[in-house]
């Protein structure tokens, strides 16, 4: 079979995974709020797909799962798509210091990025409205956010790893390096 | 030399979709853009299953109510039996005063009030997806006659404004969003202030804010009532928003400000009616 058709078969296969992701935060972790805050399982993607895969599927999961959060609850379209990209970029450049026994080195990886990603969002959408009161947020939005995205990871940890595998299991050696 | 050439590649790739999203953003500043036809087809992805998941999470919110004991139902139906005998009591004297305020009003000339707008009720299948913003899909848009900028009531007041719709959904942006702000009115005494939501007032304890108060003559108390008011172009006026709950003076001597308790549970919104009728500018 052609290489294409690999490619072809992971894309649909992310595709899957962001679509699950985003109805579960969206339509059902509302339910399980804690501390006012959910869980970001998007972050969480784009960041296990950054540093399992590489700096191009990092690319590709956080650029479509922003587009998706862009579709629905975007001021600004292409905001989301942009800080997801970003994110993916850079979990794929810590690629090479990932191997799948340690747990220890993604959670930090998943929880700098929660907190990467909180940080943007108020620099550009909170601080430009005169909200400068950064400690408040850092300790009441974005760390609570990071340490319940930090739990869920425990849970998602192996499922994903699993994913991961059998995505690439069944494809020649020769397309492995996608990125 | 091949692994060279792939991470400049990365770095194109980068480029290339960094460049997409910046004119995503210029588009949607210079046009208010915001996904077009892509957004249509992927609604059709989207809000059946957000549905079905919101009719499922319903479904086992209800079989928690199944849960309760015998004991618990028979004196909770004893509690709502004395409820109804009283509010009969009530909805008799209301109505009589209902007739003499129609016929005033009538005399007036006045003839709307909110309760005589045509609404609909919509389902909220979806929450935003950050912690930061407070928006809500509902489950009918366009083709149910909904447009931007319909007021949206939960719990008998304000809760928020539809700021898009496709055509089976439109996103609903709340009255807590860190971003709203609606002209308001306290009933009582008829002085404007302003309503914005605050994501940190939200956090500490459920209050939205209340800025720009006149009341030189310290009228306004707690426990006051704030509606919308007519100078908004947004909201219709003498909607129900909540009551105060702390009033200070600002630092100018001029105007008060303080927090407002809503009267809508934005934790367990998941029933609303929009309003089916815009708010008139004259423009």
């Amino acid at each position: 079979m052609s290489k294409f058709f690999y490619y072809f078969k992971r894309i649909m296969a992310i595709l899957a995974v962001i679509v699950v992701a985003f109805l579960l935060q969206t339509s059902v972790f509302n339910h399980l709020e804690l501390a006012s805050v959910v869980p970001n399982l998007l972050v969480l993607l784009t960041a296990f797909a950054g540093f399992m895969n590489g700096r191009m599927e990092g690319m590709f999961v956080g650029f479509t799962a922003g587009f998706i959060a862009d579709l629905y609850f975007s001021e600004w379209f292409g905001m989301f798509a942009l800080i997801y990209l970003v994110i993916g970029f850079l979990n794929g450049s810590f690629r090479t210091a990932f191997f799948g026994d340690d747990i220890k080195l993604p959670l930090l990886y998943v929880a700098v990025s929660d907190l990467v990603y909180g940080i943007i969002i108020y620099l550009c959408l909170y601080m430009p409205r005169e909200q400068y009161e950064f400690v408040y947020y850092f300790f009441n939005v974005m760390m609570p956010e990071a340490v319940y995205t930090l739990l869920i990871t425990l849970i998602f940890y192996l499922p994903l790893i699993r994913l991961n595998q059998w995505i690439h299991k069944t494809e020649p050696r020769s397309t492995r390096s996608f990125g | 030399m091949r692994r060279n050439r792939r991470h400049i590649d990365s770095r194109y790739i980068l480029f290339f979709l960094v460049t997409v999203s910046v004119i995503f953003l210029f588009l949607s500043y210079a046009s208010n853009f915001s996904g077009g036809i892509v957004s249509d087809v992927a609604s059709y992805i989207f809000v059946p299953m957000q549905k079905g998941i919101s009719y499922v999470s319903d479904r086992i919110n209800e079989s928690a109510e199944e849960r309760k004991t015998n004991a618990e139902l028979i004196q909770e139906n004893k509690d709502l039996k004395n409820q109804v005998e009283e509010l009969r009591n009530d909805l008799s004297k209301v109505q009589l005063e209902q007739n003499e305020l129609d016929n005033l009003r009538n005399l007036y000339g006045l003839s709307q009030t909110y309760s005589d707008y045509d609404m609909t009720g919509a389902r909220v299948i979806a929450r935003g997806s950050s912690n930061w913003f407070s928006t809500f899909t509902i489950d009918k848009g366009s083709n149910d006659g909904i447009e931007v900028g319909m007021n949206v009531l939960a719990d008998g007041g304000l809760c928020g404004i539809v700021t898009k719709t496709g055509k089976n959904y439109s996103i609903v942006r709340s009255i807590i969003d860190d971003t709203s702000n609606v002209s308001t009115e306290i009933a009582e005494t008829g002085s404007d202030c302003i309503v914005s939501g605050s994501l940190k007032d939200m956090t500490e304890g459920n209050y939205i804010s209340l800025t720009n108060l006149e009341d030189a003559d310290n009228k306004v108390v707690q426990g006051n009532t704030v509606v919308t008011s007519n100078i908004s172009d947004k909201y219709l006026p003498g909607i129900l928003i909540g009551y105060v709950s702390s009033l200070s003076e600002d630092s100018n001597h001029l105007t008060k400000s303080g927090t407002v308790t809503p009267v809508v549970d934005f934790k367990h919104l998941s029933e609303v009616l929009v309003i089916m009728q815009l708010k008139e500018t004259g423009e």
